[in-house]
């Protein structure tokens, strides 16, 4: 396994915070994110839309497969270089029930936390930046010009 | 210069030595598997470390015990000799314990790097599809 492709949420500022922290950290593994309703993530994986990536994250691995919810995030953890004993304690029986509550609770309100956390989603930064007035060209003036 | 001072030294630098020895032989000959294990089965590699490692142990000990060879005050007799003596190892014996903690630490701390870095995925995927 090389590449870890992850269906996120790009509408969810939490989640594309995560997304920010996850590229950030030493890998054993190659992270690739891709918004779930993307066309690119429809044919990367054909069954996303029957899995409702909407409500969990999906992880697709490049040998073919994939995990959801809990398991998605513990897959997230494993493929970090410092967090991966930590995907290991989290996938022990006894952690497994509680960290399945966690992950489902934080996904059901993902959107609240994000605004209450007042966190920006990769789709707001596209929005703003597509809406921002083109930055006017700069009007230099060269020194020959002054002279007539 | 009196006799028992020169008993005393070369009582303290044999002593010494031998355990040293004994010390870096023992980690050299137990270490070894440890070391294979961490560079995935590479003996070469894992020889070659396990040398470096035991050259380390000597340079560092030998260092400290010609350093800590100095008598304090005068040897008188036999008494003195044990004394100082048995003063002395104590010390060496104490660093020596230490530092061959700290290499089982070290090997041990990097088998586990090994390990995780060969771990599998730790959860069964929810599906297969055809990579």
């Amino acid at each position: 396994m090389h590449t870890l492709t992850i269906f996120y949420d790009a509408r969810c500022g939490l989640c594309s915070q995560v997304r920010h922290w996850l590229l950030a950290q030493p890998a054993h593994v190659r992270l690739e994110f891709l918004p779930y309703d993307s066309p690119e993530a429809a044919r990367r994986l054909p069954g996303l839309r029957h899995l409702r990536a909407d409500r969990e994250i999906v992880v697709l691995a490049d040998s073919g497969e994939v995990w959801q919810g809990a398991g998605a995030w513990i897959m997230c953890l494993w493929a970090l270089r410092e967090y991966r004993s930590w995907s290991a304690r989290l996938a022990a029986p006894a952690m497994q029930a509680a960290a399945r509550r966690v992950v489902e609770w934080i996904s059901c309100h993902r959107v609240g936390l994000s605004r209450l956390l007042r966190m920006k989603s990769d789709a707001d930064l596209l929005s703003a930046a597509a809406q921002a007035p083109e930055a006017p060209a700069c009007a230099v003036r060269h020194d020959l010009d002054l002279i007539d | 210069m009196n006799h028992a001072i020169i008993i005393h030294y070369t009582l303290y630098l044999a002593l010494a030595l031998c355990m040293t020895f004994w010390v870096a032989r023992t980690l050299h000959k137990n270490g070894r598997v440890f070391l294979v294990e961490c560079f995935h089965g590479d003996t070469h590699l894992a020889d070659s470390v396990n040398h470096l490692l035991v050259v380390g142990f000597y340079l560092v000990n030998i260092g400290f015990i010609c350093l800590f060879l100095r008598a304090a005050g005068e040897v008188d007799g036999a008494r003195g000799v044990f004394e100082m003596l048995s003063g002395k190892m104590g010390v060496v014996m104490l660093v020596l314990g230490a530092m061959h903690f700290m290499n089982l630490l070290l090997l041990a701390r990097m088998r586990r790097r090994a390990r995780l870095a060969a771990m599998p995925p730790p959860v069964p995927p929810v599906l297969r599809v055809s990579a």
